[in-house]
């Protein structure tokens, strides 16, 4: 599948399932994002392997993951389990986006796994110098104007 | 008497949503234990008796189809249904767990609805069948 078809796949992917899966509307950024509004964002990456493989990730600031996290546990967004499960909500996203998007991209025939995904507050400088060497990329704005953005990369 | 129910995931919040659903599903649940990979599942399985297992696929230290495969080779477990909840599509693993005996396969995301129909039905076969015996 070329590049652009890829990217395209997984920006649908993404807004489909943070729509359907967390209630969290997003459209895509126009021009250039806005800043981030910390030094640091949350990170989560997935691995994929087999006959493909490569990487798949999401990048967050601490509002939208928190009410992922309230959104998927059906909790209020001040509950403290929201704050404490941020990141388990944003691996657990990333790893239904990425059993889709492997799917369309190279389809159910296709002996590709996933991995475990990997959750971490990275530096906004890191996260920017990994999304630059990315195969494709997204960046999606929130209701509420914060950004959610991630990308992908393949090896074969 | 309700139902014992073992979830095994990695991630707290796939075992609270499949909690949830359960609890959403009218089906009464005498126990839940959460396991965060097969290895633990297994511990539990050790000492709990458990009417249905829900297990992930992609999980650290024991996976799912690991953890499917050590229960079909258990006399006392073999007979214990198990519902993968995975995101994981592809048809070829999909039907080998079905070979190894899973009796449902459930993509994620799923609707609450969807999976009330399927649990309901593999525990009225269960009970059917313990019943017949």
């Amino acid at each position: 599948m070329e590049t652009e078809k890829k990217q395209d796949v997984l920006l649908r992917t993404v807004m489909e399932t943070l729509e359907e899966a967390a209630f969290i509307f997003t459209e895509p950024t126009e021009g250039t994002p806005p800043e981030w509004t910390e030094d640091t964002v949350l990170h989560a990456e997935l691995p994929f392997g087999g006959d493909s493989a490569g990487t798949l990730m999401i990048a967050s600031s601490s509002e939208p993951t928190v009410e992922l996290a309230a959104n998927l546990l059906g909790i209020e967004p001040s509950d403290e389990d929201a704050q404490e499960k941020r990141a388990d909500a944003l691996g657990e996203i990333l790893n239904i986006i990425g059993g889709i998007v492997v799917e369309e991209w190279f389809g159910t025939e296709a002996d590709v796994q996933l991995g475990v995904p990997e959750v971490r507050a990275v530096d906004v400088a890191e996260y920017e110098r990994k999304v630059t060497n990315s195969e494709c990329c997204f960046s999606l704005i929130t209701e509420e104007g914060l950004r959610i953005d991630g990308g992908a990369s393949t090896a074969s | 008497m309700g139902y014992s129910v073992l979830i095994v995931d990695d991630s707290a919040v796939v075992r609270s949503i499949v909690k949830k659903s359960m609890e959403m599903s009218g089906i009464e649940m005498s126990a839940v234990h959460e396991a965060g990979n097969g290895k633990e599942a297994l511990a539990v399985l050790d000492n709990e008796w458990v009417d249905i297992v829900f297990a992930d696929l992609n999980m650290p230290e024991m996976n799912g189809v690991e953890l499917v495969q050590k229960m079909s080779e258990d006399s006392l477990l073999v007979s214990t249904p198990v519902v993968i909840i995975s995101s994981e599509r592809r048809e070829k693993r999909i039907e080998e767990l079905k070979k190894r005996g899973i009796r449902a396969y459930i993509k994620k995301p799923f609707r609450p609805e969807n999976f009330a129909t399927i649990v309901t039905d593999i525990l009225d076969n269960q009970q059917e069948a313990s019943d017949g015996n």
